[in-house]
């Protein structure tokens, strides 16, 4: 799977899930899938972790804004 | 811990552990204690000073820029407070470069300085033994720096009493010692990912940023360092608090030079970073 297929999948998966994110990749391993998306989502995005992971991320974690 | 008691333990159990563990010390006579400042390390000397006299035990603590300045002070205060003897000695880790390429057993190769120079301390001063904090729960998880204490005949008290450390907190709590409740305090080098070598900045990085958080209140949490990145790894009350001063949090943390914060859906889990260890090449021995 390349990256931009794990990408693609990994937002499908949100986006089945009605959560409005947009996924990047980052970590100098190119192995976190990060989520931009509203805080409260964040309890949904971790029981996501496991599906997400499995495309080949080993984190999946929320960007934090610094304008927030 | 969640901030109430330790967890109920079986008393005669226990005592028994207790027991051995004080067999365990009175057999080895005069001890030098790998010394952190951390749970372990803390009720391991205290119990080697109850047990064997203030003459018999020397808690050493290796100094080195992965030694977080934080846990320094609270180890600094323990052997204040207990009458423990105590050393500080430089250790010299950050000069080989097998530990700075940051594989997946470089504890093997910090703990190989650090028991190197314990056990020449424990030799010029004519202690017996030298004894690391090394608890129960630690022989089934991936330890490379277990390996180095063989090698160096270094024993684990604690760890041969079959002590757990929920076993080790009661005991803490009990002795008063302040560190019963403390977090677990790994080195700052355990922030970075396999792989991303280890450097003076970087862990400079990890440390002033894991201080910004705990000067907002966090306990259970760690800053992983993933080059441009820091990943928040926070408990569940951390993680509230996380998100509501997210703005504030990522700007302090951008300004020690991380281009992204990041908070980890999973939220913080111990040895976070061996998780999916096998894809990661092992380098060198152990």
């Amino acid at each position: 799977m390349t990256e931009a297929e794990r990408l693609d999948a990994a937002q499908a998966i949100l986006a089945r899930e009605g959560i409005p994110a947009l996924v990047t990749i980052a970590g100098h391993a190119r192995d976190v899938a990060a989520v931009s998306a509203a805080p409260e989502h964040l309890a949904r995005l971790a029981e996501l972790a496991p599906e997400v992971k499995a495309l080949g991320f080993r984190y999946l974690a929320l960007e934090l804004q610094a304008g927030e | 811990m969640d901030g109430g008691g330790p967890t109920p333990v079986d008393e005669a159990v226990l005592a028994r552990k207790r027991a051995a563990l004080q067999a365990i010390l009175c057999e080895c006579g005069t001890v030098v204690v790998g010394y952190s400042g951390g749970v372990d390390s803390v009720f391991l000397a205290k119990a080697a000073l109850d047990d064997l006299g203030a003459g018999a035990v020397l808690a050493v603590t290796g100094r080195s820029e992965s030694y977080p300045e934080v846990q320094r002070q609270t180890a600094l205060e323990c052997v204040r407070r207990l009458g423990i003897p105590h050393l500080e000695i430089d250790t010299y880790e950050m000069g080989d470069a097998a530990y700075l390429a940051n594989p997946s057993n470089r504890c093997y190769f910090c703990k190989t300085e650090l028991w190197d120079r314990l056990g020449a301390v424990a030799r010029e001063r004519g202690f017996h033994a030298v004894l690391d904090g090394s608890n129960a729960d630690d022989a089934g998880d991936w330890r490379p720096g277990l390996r180095a204490a063989r090698e160096h005949r270094v024993r684990s008290p604690l760890l041969e009493a079959g002590l757990t450390k929920a076993e080790i907190r009661v005991l803490s709590r009990r002795l008063g010692l302040p560190t019963w409740d403390q977090p677990a305090a790994p080195c700052l080098s355990s922030r970075l990912p396999y792989g991303l070598p280890v450097t003076v900045e970087r862990l400079r990085q990890v440390e002033r940023a894991e201080e910004l958080l705990r000067a907002r209140g966090l306990r259970e949490f760690r800053v992983r360092h993933h080059g441009d990145v820091a990943r928040i790894e926070a408990g569940p009350v951390e993680t509230a608090r996380v998100l509501h001063e997210a703005g504030a949090i990522a700007r302090e943390l951008s300004a020690l030079g991380f281009q992204r914060v990041l908070l980890d859906a999973e939220g913080y889990r111990r040895g976070a970073l061996n998780e999916g260890l096998g894809l990661v090449r092992l380098g060198g021995a152990a």
